[in-house]
């Protein structure tokens, strides 16, 4: 016999992130779901922001690594309340991994949950966590071409920081065609520059996530007055 | 990378639907997958062998449909089922 079936593979993950992404909406929590490569600077760049952002805004972080809670341990260090998931060889978050780690945080004292992914282009571009902005996160010395070579990372960013821009004398980025070829493959995306050593652009980047909270604040303000209607 | 986990999943949904039509034997399952997805091919046939292993889906034919967008999609399986049985 044969069954016609036409779900998505997914469908168990899709299912866990709607409802996280509910949990997160009824808590009115922003979430950013921050990718890039290893050493790209994840973890240096929330050091930068958070003295930025808080107080005023409470943020919660989500550090997904294979092994280790040694980046969890650096956002502690800020005082900021930091899970640390370890996927022991998995090479991206999913929704029941979120499920567990939501667990984990006080949510009623949070208003921004950030999401460190695992250090990869690839896998963690297919899993959406619920999150309402995509920030990736890539540094001069890989190379402009990584925008190219992994498309679905940067297609769906709604930021691209670009780190390490202190070192761009010394290596060989080419910047004018980083500008190009992600702006062709994604028009919409907000481009920043930063070098998180020298501190340069972080005000910037503090800005845009706080302009993205306050939009998202004023969308769900929109929804439940409507839903009041 | 991460065919692991999709074929893991993928064979949740395969036993789930195929105790639902008490299946004895998987003998096919197609799927679509599109081609902006990050996801390879070889891998995800790999894998499959792999992890069908020891259930109702080992031995099945895995047929994968290429489609230009996003998709990700169990399409159907095909597979033996229980003979009813006549009462006494």
């Amino acid at each position: 016999m044969k069954i016609d079936i036409n779900q998505r593979i997914l469908s168990a993950h899709d299912a866990k992130t709607a409802q996280n992404k509910h949990l997160l909406a009824a808590k009115r929590i922003v979430t950013i779901n921050l990718m890039g490569s290893p050493g790209a600077g994840k973890t240096s760049l929330l050091e930068g922001v958070m003295s930025l952002l808080s107080p005023e805004l409470r943020v919660g972080v989500i550090e997904g690594d294979l092994f280790t809670t040694k980046d969890a341990e650096r956002v502690a260090a800020l005082g900021i309340p930091a899970v640390q998931i370890n996927t022991r060889g998995a090479c991206h978050l999913d929704g029941s991994m979120m499920e567990g780690a939501l667990a984990q945080l006080s949510l009623d004292e949070i208003d921004l949950l950030i999401i460190e992914n695992i250090g990869n282009l690839v896998c963690p571009a297919e899993f959406d966590l619920g999150e309402d902005f995509r920030l990736c996160l890539l540094s001069v010395t890989e190379g402009e071409d990584k925008i190219t070579k992994y498309p679905l990372m940067f297609k769906d960013a709604n930021a691209v920081v670009l780190n390490k821009v202190d070192l761009l004398p010394y290596v060989d980025f080419g910047l004018e065609q980083f500008y190009q070829d992600l702006t062709l493959l994604n028009p919409q995306v907000s481009i920043l520059e930063v070098s998180c050593r020298t501190t340069a652009g972080l005000p910037e980047l503090a800005d845009w996530i706080k302009q993205c909270v306050a939009a998202k604040r004023q969308e769900m303000a929109i929804a439940s007055i409507q839903e009041k209607g | 990378m991460h065919e692991v986990s999709i074929i893991q999943s993928l064979m949740d949904q395969v036993e789930r639907f195929g105790s639902e039509y008490s299946m004895t034997k998987v003998t096919r399952v197609v799927v679509r997958i599109g081609d902006q997805t990050g996801v390879c091919k070889e891998s995800l046939q790999f894998a499959f062998a792999a992890i069908s292993q020891g259930t109702l889906v080992e031995g099945a034919e895995f047929v994968i449909e290429r489609t230009p967008g996003r998709e990700l999609d169990l399409q159907t399986i095909e597979g033996e089922q229980e003979e009813p049985t006549s009462e006494n």
